[in-house]
């Protein structure tokens, strides 16, 4: 299969340098220290640059010539695993992105660090997470990929714990919790994927019947929380409004902007392993099977399977955008964006499967949101890092008319705002109207193959334009008050003193709204270049809607006049909430900004109540047994007593002869010594013989009833 | 029996080498403590490279066997280097060396006693791994049973005594039980003693019953040592107990001479075949989930750190018996490949253990905020193994927990995956905290924010000994290589896979 391999790819040492240049930049930043810190951070620059430029000149020799592979040739167990890189174009696509932003926010790090502690720590670390989260894109089987998926959550923990305040080790705590769990639900979907797929490639064996297993379910599962965990998938969520504010801001920046996009395509693959496998072998595999219907079965699996997908998008999406709304605090807002952006991705994903063939617009809408997010909520977490380095103050309500005082930040702010609301002509518009085109087509599939599921994918669309709707509002009131609002009196002093922030954090802000304005400007080129040729690898996909994506059109009225609703929508929620700030006026009544959920209605309550719940469980099962641990004791010495009793009164009355008479009081000497030297010792291990009785019987009693069964 | 068996006194000189510590520990004058502890820990090198000095040999195929001595007709005492025992000398040989040097700093008083039955239980270890037949690994497993008391009572306080005592009423009533089991195969095996690739029992010896009643007296015998739940008594006492180099011998490798039995057992004695017949393996899988799983819940409520590592053990070297009741491949791969792997994380973690304990004096998982910044080096190859422990790669235990998993699909029993899911997550629950609170809490860091002048800093090179440090290091360096760097020659996996690929081609 080896030698197969290496005559189809190209070898390629750009992945080994790409992963190896931020190692190298981390080894170097250590080594410079805290003493010549100057060197340390422009270490992180050089070498995050580096890295951007080899991922790039890997994105361009993909697109233009295929895959590549570089032999690793680690963790190799025979000749069934091995760890080894290969890049595909959809891998290059998301690498490219992840250290374009590791470049940026390794800039805007360059000054923003100097109020916090430790910063060779967060160096070491920010550098290997880039090693990690590369990796994680430039593999094409989950077991390579599971390595650095561990890695990189792991290494992240340390930028959530950096600043090690009360609340940032409890959101590491949390973040740490739901990594673990994670991991595990991925290892075990890993598992269940190599039993029935035969491999742990991305792309099954031919002749294998992936998704015919009976724990087919299991394992999806397993995979898509695995991978959902990180993606911010609503419930798995928890974890993210708490650890993205907690860090440092460019690791907020890179844990929202990359992280949980490692997330996200680890979906997508999850997703398009049921296209991996190539016409004729489908076709093959289909008839071995027995008959076309089992194909047409998978088809109608994989429809369902996007269905669902599609609706944990949306309620991630909805649920996001509902809490955003509520926030005071940027980073929490944002943090709350992120889950709701994810969202969106998902949402393209889940129409992505339920298109089967005709799924490009779903996956190119789902890429090319991939890469605004990246862009505009890596510059929000910049320009935020920029107002809580100058004014220390992250508040909104509290804060006001920044963009006097900080005028090119403000200036990238709004350029990520109106990405993110999908104004034309910036990034948002371009991936929203993809997926609205996506959406759109999973419905006239719906009715024109009489679904029962058309219904949903109506109440899908219907809740992705609310959820435009509220995210325009979020966005508005956020930027509003932080940047537009005269300040209010008593929180004056915050701003007063507020210059613009240092140009290398300007630097990093600004890279990211270029991003978004380049996203904006032209989406022709993107579609035809990056994201089309992305979309066109994947083998299954129906090569006249692939190439359609490429030459779609976004600036026309008919797509245009979709944003009009959300927009309407979100400007008046906005005007409802803000109106007394907006006129000056005395605020009375309810406040859709500061409007609070009871603590019971969040998931992580009950997660902690479930967990909570669960270790009462394991500790009842420590009270319960021992009651019935004294009572084996209690049982067998009574046993002991008895046998006793019935020598003295049965046996040694009818001792009557002489040698008997001996016996006896030779026999009552030893158990006298036996009561005071031996039965000590006895009742010390009581305990031990009592479990070891216990178990074995446990042990027996469900031998029998597995050899019954 | 393979083919290329040849005589060869090296299997002799390794088990006696040892004893040159005994030697040189009587001779040598009384003041010179550090000369005498050194030439000890060259006779561990001594053995470490006798031993190693086989590798090529073997790795060609080849068996080296010398007789000893000859009881009865047919009863002899033979050592034999087949590829399996070869595996488990060639670990122990080197943790024993790594303890030994690291011992030279870390015991205070009365060395010459530990250093002495520390070269003594290494010698009857040794010869338990190039056993040839039951009586022979009989004879020596016994004599390390009484050969590691005194490294267990060691440190002679009542709770060293108290544990001392708990473990011979453990270890010799599993003798007693072993004697049987031995008897009992050779009444009904024809006199069988010996080890056979594919096993030597079989049906056409003995009925069902017979067969059974051997198997598991067997496993009630080493499953004292091994620490199969309901026999573990003795462990949680002993490792808190034992010096911390004693401990880590002993859940590095005297546990694994119970397991190693075990192993013997099911390959040499009664082969695949005829556990699937017997159905023996359910009890055997059975026992092992409920010890993997309850064992890491008790490890969940201690708060001394030894006792909370030797329950580990117990539920760690259960990983093994899983992996063997699997009768699959990829199982006793993952499984017998553990044996190593264990090795090495467990070692390293108790020699860690060892520092925290000389240099700060505290047992406590609770009291040890801030303990990484005293103690990076130390504290960052525990992590090392703890995150191994919990099966992430690159690492020794993500190649056992890989290798089990996938040998429980090939066995078709997925169930399996959740027990060693469930095992990870916990063992997650009990060693993240430990290294959560070594890192990122210190004394007083509930006081206000602001008072940054309580902040440790790292203090890199003054922490301990290089006696003690540089053992450490290696372990924890090769859990990571070892885990990386899977087929390396001399690795686990080039001696696993060639015994596993016999039984299950």
């Amino acid at each position: 299969m080896h030698e197969e391999k290496a005559a189809i790819l190209a070898f390629s040492a750009l992945p080994a340098v790409s992963v190896a240049l931020p190692v190298l930049g981390a080894a170097c930043a250590a080594a410079a220290g805290e003493a010549r810190s100057r060197l340390r951070n422009w270490a992180a620059v050089i070498s995050s640059g580096a890295t951007l430029v080899a991922v790039a000149a890997l994105l361009a020799r993909v697109l233009s010539q295929g895959p590549v592979y570089f032999n690793l040739d680690i963790m190799r167990i025979g000749d069934r695993f091995v760890g080894n890189l290969e890049v595909d174009a959809m891998g290059a696509f998301f690498a490219f992105f992840a250290s374009l932003l590791w470049f940026a926010a390794s800039m805007h790090a360059f000054r923003y660090m100097d109020h916090e502690h430790k910063r060779t720590r967060f160096y070491l670390f920010m550098l290997l997470t880039e090693a990690a989260t590369l990796g994680v894109f430039m593999v094409q089987d989950f077991f390579t990929l599971y390595l650095f998926f561990e890695a990189m959550g792991l290494l992240a923990y340390l930028l959530v714990i950096h600043s090690e305040t009360e609340r940032s080790r409890a959101a590491a705590t949390k973040y740490i919790c739901m990594t673990v769990v994670g991991g595990l639900s991925l290892v075990g979907g890993i598992f269940l994927y190599l039993g029935y797929a035969g491999t742990v490639a991305f792309r099954p064996l031919a002749e294998s019947a992936w998704l015919a297993g009976p724990f087919k379910v299991v394992a999806l599962v397993g995979l898509i929380a695995g991978f959902g965990v990180k993606a911010g998938m609503v419930p798995l969520h928890i974890w993210l409004p708490d650890a993205h504010p907690a860090a440092p801001s460019p690791a907020s920046a890179l844990l929202s902007g990359v992280m949980i996009k490692a997330g996200a395509y680890g979906i997508i693959r999850t997703l398009l392993s049921f296209f991996q496998q190539p016409a004729a072998h489908a076709g093959e595999a289909a008839e071995a099977h027995g008959a076309a219907h089992v194909a047409g079965g998978l088809a109608s699996d994989v429809q369902a399977l996007g269905m669902v997908v599609i609706l944990v998008a949306v309620a991630t999406m909805f649920i996001g955008m509902l809490l955003a709304l509520v926030q005071s605090d940027i980073k929490r807002t944002l943090a709350y964006s992120s889950v709701s952006q994810m969202g969106y991705i998902l949402f393209g994903a889940g129409c992505l499967a339920y298109l089967g063939a005709e799924g490009p617009m779903g996956m190119g809408g789902s890429l090319y949101h991939v890469l605004n997010h990246a862009f505009f909520k890596g510059c929000f977490f910049l320009a935020a890092g920029s107002i809580l380095f100058r004014a220390h103050e992250l508040d909104m309500f509290k804060l006001g008319g920044l963009w006097r005082r900080m005028p090119v930040t403000a200036f990238c702010w709004c350029v990520a705002a109106l990405g993110i609301m999908g104004i034309p002509p910036f990034g948002g518009f371009v991936s929203k109207t993809l997926l609205h085109h996506a959406i759109l087509e999973s419905h006239h599939l719906a009715e024109a193959g009489h679904l029962g599921t058309a219904g949903l994918v109506k109440f899908a669309e219907i809740m992705f334009i609310i959820t435009s709707g509220g995210t325009i509002c979020y966005i508005t009131k956020m930027t509003y008050y932080t940047f537009f609002r005269r300040p209010r009196g008593e929180h004056a002093h915050h701003v007063e003193h507020v210059r613009e922030a240092p140009s290398w954090m300007l630097a990093g802000t600004a890279l990211l709204a270029a991003g978004v304005l380049v996203n904006g400007l032209f989406p022709g080129l993107l579609l035809r270049r990056l994201v089309g040729p992305v979309v066109g690898t994947v083998p299954g996909f129906d090569a006249h809607v692939a190439a359609h994506l490429s030459e779609v059109p976004v600036y026309i009225w008919a797509n245009i006049k979709e944003i009009l609703v959300p927009l309407a929508i979100g400007l008046g929620l906005f005007l409802l909430g803000a109106w007394p700030d907006l006129l000056g006026a005395r605020r009375r009544g309810p406040d859709l900004f500061r409007f609070r959920l009871p603590r019971w209605m969040g998931v992580d309550y009950w997660y902690v109540r479930g967990a909570r719940g669960s270790l009462a469980l394991l500790f009842t099962g420590k009270r319960l047994y021992a009651p019935v641990k004294e009572g084996v004791v209690r049982e067998a010495r009574k046993g002991a007593a008895g046998v006793v009793r019935a020598v003295r009164d049965v046996i040694y009355p009818s001792l009557t002869t002489k040698p008997m008479q001996w016996v006896k009081a030779q026999s009552l000497r030893w158990y006298r010594e036996a009561r005071t030297g031996v039965l000590p010792r006895v009742r010390e291990y009581q305990g031990d013989l009592a479990v070891g009785a216990l178990v074995i019987a446990v042990s027996l009693t469900l031998f029998l009833i597995m050899r019954l069964l | 029996m393979p083919d290329k068996s040849a005589f060869s006194v090296i299997p002799l000189v390794a088990v006696l080498l040892p004893w040159f510590s005994l030697v040189v520990i009587t001779a040598s004058p009384k003041k010179a403590r550090g000369l005498r502890l050194w030439l000890c820990a060259l006779g561990a090198l001594a053995t470490f490279g006798v031993v190693l000095s086989l590798l090529p040999g073997i790795l060609d195929g080849n068996t080296y066997t010398i007789k000893l001595a000859s009881v009865v007709e047919g009863l002899e005492m033979r050592l034999t280097v087949d590829t399996l025992g070869y595996y488990f000398s060639l670990i122990l040989a080197f943790l024993w060396l790594l303890a030994t040097v690291y011992s030279i700093s870390y015991i205070d008083h009365k060395e010459n006693r530990f250093f002495v039955f520390m070269a003594l239980c290494e010698s009857f270890l040794i010869g338990c791994a190039f056993s040839a037949n039951m009586f022979t690994y009989f004879i020596f497993y016994e004599l390390m049973t009484f050969g590691s008391y005194p490294l267990i009572i060691h440190e002679e306080t009542a709770m060293a005594r108290r544990a001392g005592y708990k473990y011979l009423v453990y270890a010799i009533s599993a003798g007693t039980v072993l004697f049987f089991a031995i008897v009992a195969h050779y009444f009904w095996g024809d006199g069988q003693l010996g080890f056979g690739s594919y096993g030597v029992l079989s049906l056409e010896f003995a009925g069902r019953a017979a067969l059974m009643t051997v198997f598991f007296t067997y496993l009630a015998g080493f499953g004292v040592k091994a620490a199969i739940m309901p026999l573990h008594g003795w462990v949680p006492d002993a490792h808190p107990a034992a010096p911390s180099p004693a401990s880590a011998l002993l859940s590095g490798v005297i546990l694994k001479a119970g397991a190693f039995g075990i192993i013997r057992v099911c390959f040499n004695v009664f082969g695949v075949e005829l556990m699937r017949d017997l159905k023996v393996h359910v009890v055997m899988a059975v026992l092992a989930c409920i010890t993997i799983v309850v064992a890491s819940v008790f490890a969940l409520t201690q708060d001394n750190l030894k006792r909370r590592l030797a329950y580990s053990s117990i539920g760690q070297v259960s990983y093994i018996i899983l992996g063997l009741s699997m009768l699959s491949h990829d199982g006793a791969l993952g499984g017998v490949m553990h044996l190593t792997h264990h090795a090495l994380m467990k070692g390293c973690l108790f020699l860690c253990a060892g520092v925290i304990l000389v240099k700060t004096g505290k047992k406590n998982i609770s009291d040890m905020k801030g303990i990484g910044y005293k103690l990076p080096i130390t504290m960052i190859c525990f992590s090392v193994c703890a995150l191994a422990m919990m099966g992430t790669p690159p690492s020794v235990g993500f190649i056992t927990k890989w290798l089990l998993g996938s040998g429980s699909l090939e066995a078709g029993l997925p169930v399996y995956v959740i027990v060693l899911l469930v095992s990870a997550l916990l063992n997650a629950a009990y060693f993240l905290p430990i290294i959560y609170t070594a890192f990122f809490r210190w004394e007083g860091d509930e006081a206000e924010e602001g008072e940054e002048h309580h902040r440790p800093k790292l203090a890199f090179g003054k922490e301990a000994d290089h006696e003690m440090v540089v053992p450490i290091v290696i372990l924890a360096a090769l859990v990571v290589i070892v885990g990386i760097w899977v087929t390396v020659p001399g690795f686990p996996y080039s001696f696993v896979s060639k015994v596993v690929g016999i039984i299950f081609p």
